[in-house]
């Protein structure tokens, strides 16, 4: 044991003697929550619009007018050919083009039937799919209408109306913020400890330095706790951060138990020290540790976890790789620990096999760590 | 010239050398690309949905029927009460439940207003705006339906009524993802393997002791520079031609545009970015902090920052404002308006003399810093 600690105080004395290595600990977290809590919205506030009214009738006024009061549609063009829009898109001008068909007032006061056109941009197909979906409730809300206004005039007076009332649960507001900010957990979790240890170990090797290591009476598994132990701590401290500043200055709900996010975290990071301590063993030099990290550890977990594309939408054979992706069941059992309260009993089912992963991770890096030191 | 191309060839032999590093260069772009162009995408589809249906009448299953007829939802569970309705909720069993009350039928038939019930799951703002969307849409059009019964059912010959809306997509005309993707994609990878595989090349040197000997040999600043970035150049130019071939071959994402000035743009870009890897390097005595402030200070802010996921207007102006400093941002812009539009320089004129202010400033700051640690 007192081995152990031995390492431990010379790790914490190299972190330290590294000034600059300090503040970043300390800084990285806050600037990746500042990050994606205040840029990492698909909120859409404005979609700049073209219109070309072929009708210029009040009907077709009117249809703009309507489109317009949603708020998020912002007509900044008037054109009189179609043709006119194209080299406004192209140029980033507008977003998407509205264009009313000449007899637009005629078809809909007799009820004939006509068609509007849209035309949109279709490089940002997330911004796209969204603008879209606004602009067809905003001409249904309007076609609607009109054909409740055609019906009364004909004296029909059954005319039904079915309201959606909305009631959101867990984010009322519907803030992108308070389901991007508690995953800033994994992320900051994942770089400090992932990477940083892996590079750490590897910085032995790459001194000459793993030797004197070795002929030390320490066995494999002191040296290993000893090496992860510090980032243990700085995972821990990277912990604290996040939550203080996510809770009092982003204001995201913690309707959960601080223990059951302590329990969970030291779960997580079982897997992510034992994905640290792999790399360590394949890697021989500090850039090439880093570049296993990050591009074969961290990318994949971001995109397949969940943290921004959502799980469900992925095809089933990524749906299933992602299982073995310990931020996702990471991210799933914070996510609803922040928002919905929900503690790990419920999650049990995640946290069983967020266990598994760590268990199996961090055996066979070890194995491998062990096979290399004896 | 024949210093910086003997820094380069000095580099080049170190990264050959590295056959692990070489392999993870090569294979970054291509899992990336794999898992962008088939694992991630946006549509919000076969989202669960619990019915709670008090009315169990014709009109009410029309109604659910509605919903169930495209491959949007996906009907998992029939719920007794508005209670169980919250209970599966809660239990992530369902991501939105509608409750239909008990007079929908009649309400229906003769003309009242009647609100029906949405509840959903939050959590995710953004998913959770498009359910909603689709089951107002949802709910319009059923009543539309019924609208137009009513008028048949009255015997006026009025034709058909309604009103259609066609959609043409420019660019990306079936909202591929890839097609989005692949440009922005482009924009990351290249940042990510140009700043931090070149942000270790100086604290290498320094780590292991080597610096000395760099110092002694009668290099300057900008030789050294320059000759540690090309051979890094050279592999993300490479890199580019891999995901482009990909993408073609893969998705059928082709430049449209004219790939000598694709090339040329990506040249300039890189050779900031590299710079900039170079100067990060110079700043720091030890491979973690340099990986560190690499990685918090271009990976993130061109992944969030540049347009590539989160769109830009959106953003509060504070930030908006600081990802006018990030240069993926110009880029991706840059390979979008090349590979989807094929528009020409002059519409990008901008953002092009913003990169070329960014490779000559990096440049510059990297020679500056080189030197005092040559000096020092």
């Amino acid at each position: 044991m007192t081995g152990v600690f031995a390492i431990v105080k010379k790790e914490f004395k190299q972190i330290a003697r590294d000034r600059k290595m300090i503040p970043l600990v300390l800084a990285s977290p806050v600037f990746q929550l500042v990050l994606l809590g205040y840029a990492a919205t698909m909120d859409i506030k404005e979609v700049r619009l073209a219109v070309c009214d072929h009708d210029k009738s009040s009907m077709s006024r009117e249809l703009v007018r309507s489109v317009v009061a949603s708020d998020i549609f912002r007509a900044v063009a008037f054109v009189d050919n179609e043709d006119q829009i194209d080299p406004l898109i192209a140029s980033s001008k507008v977003y998407m083009g509205l264009v009313l068909p000449k007899d637009f007032e005629k078809a809909i006061v007799s009820m004939k039937g006509t068609s509007v056109l849209v035309v949109a941009d279709g490089s940002e197909a997330a911004k796209a799919t969204i603008a879209l979906n606004y602009m067809q409730e905003a001409l249904l809300i309007f076609a609607s209408e009109q054909a409740r206004k055609a019906l009364a005039m004909v004296g029909a007076r059954d005319i039904p109306l079915i309201r959606v009332e909305p009631r959101v649960f867990y984010n009322e507001e519907l803030k992108s913020r308070d389901f991007m900010v508690p995953a800033v957990l994994a992320m900051v979790l994942m770089v400090m400890t992932v990477v940083l240890s892996s590079m750490n170990i590897v910085r032995e090797k790459e001194y000459g330095t793993i030797e004197q290591l070795v002929v030390t009476p320490l066995k494999g598994g002191a040296l290993i706790a000893g090496k992860l132990l510090p980032f243990l701590v700085i995972g821990l401290v990277d912990i604290c951060i996040v939550v203080l500043v996510a809770v009092f200055w982003f204001a995201v709900p913690m309707r959960g138990s601080y223990v059951s996010l302590l329990l969970a975290s030291l779960l997580f990071l079982v897997s992510t020290l034992g994905l640290g301590l792999f790399v360590s063993t394949v890697a021989k030099t500090q850039q090439q540790a880093m570049m296993i990290a990050v591009f074969f550890v961290m990318v994949p977990s971001v995109l397949l976890s969940g943290f921004i594309f959502p799980i469900e939408n992925m095809p089933t054979i990524f749906q299933e790789a992602s299982r073995f992706v310990p931020m996702r069941h990471y991210l799933a059992i914070v996510r609803d620990l922040f928002l919905k309260g929900t503690g790990l009993r419920s999650h049990l089912s995640e946290v069983v096999q967020l266990a598994g992963l760590g268990v199996f991770i961090f055996g066979l890096a070890a194995t491998m760590f062990r096979k290399r030191v004896d | 010239m024949k210093g910086i191309l003997l820094v380069t060839w000095k580099e080049f032999i170190h990264i050959a050398r590295d056959r692990i590093g070489l392999f993870i260069m090569v294979a970054f772009p291509a899992i990336t690309l794999m898992l962008y162009g088939y694992a991630l995408n946006f549509d919000v589809k076969n989202v669960r949905l619990g019915v709670c249906d008090l009315d169990k009448t014709k009109e009410s299953r029309a109604f659910v029927r509605s919903f169930l007829a495209h491959d949007y939802f996906g009907l998992v569970e029939d719920l007794q009460s508005a209670e169980e309705v919250e209970k599966a909720l809660s239990h992530g069993e369902i991501a939105v439940g509608i409750v239909i009350p008990k007079d929908f039928g009649r309400a229906v038939q003769t003309g009242k207003e009647i609100a029906v019930q949405a509840l959903i799951d939050g959590a995710n703002a953004q998913s959770a705006n498009t359910v909603l969307g689709y089951i107002k849409g949802f709910t319009l059009n059923f009543v539309a339906r019924k609208i137009q019964e009513k008028l048949e059912a009255t015997g006026l010959r009025i034709g058909q009524g309604g009103m259609d809306l066609r959609m043409l997509m420019y660019y990306n005309p079936t909202l591929e993802t890839a097609r989005f993707l692949v440009p922005g994609l482009m924009g990351i990878v290249l940042t990510v393997m140009a700043v931090v595989a070149t942000a270790l090349s100086l604290v290498r040197e320094k780590e292991r002791g080597t610096m000395t000997m760099l110092k002694m040999l009668p290099f300057r600043a900008y030789q050294i520079v320059i000759g540690k970035t090309l051979p890094y150049l050279l592999f993300s130019l490479f890199a580019a031609g891999l995901v482009l071939v990909a993408s073609k071959v893969l998705f059928g994402v082709e430049v449209k545009g004219s790939l000598l000035l694709l090339f040329s743009m990506l040249l300039v870009y890189l050779f900031g970015a590299l710079a900039l890897g170079v100067f990060i390097s110079s700043l720091t005595e030890s491979a973690q902090v340099a990986f560190t402030i690499g990685v918090t200070m271009t990976m993130l802010p061109s992944f969030i920052l540049s347009g590539f996921v989160f769109p830009l207007e959106s953003m509060p102006w504070a930030v908006r404002a600081v990802s006018y400093i990030v240069p993926a941002r110009y880029i991706i812009a840059i390979i979008r308006a090349i590979m989807l539009k094929g528009e020409g320089l002059q519409t990008f004129m901008f953002e092009f003399l913003w990169l070329v202010g960014f490779a000559i400033a990096m440049t510059l700051f990297a020679s500056i810093r080189v030197r005092k640690t040559l000096a020092g």
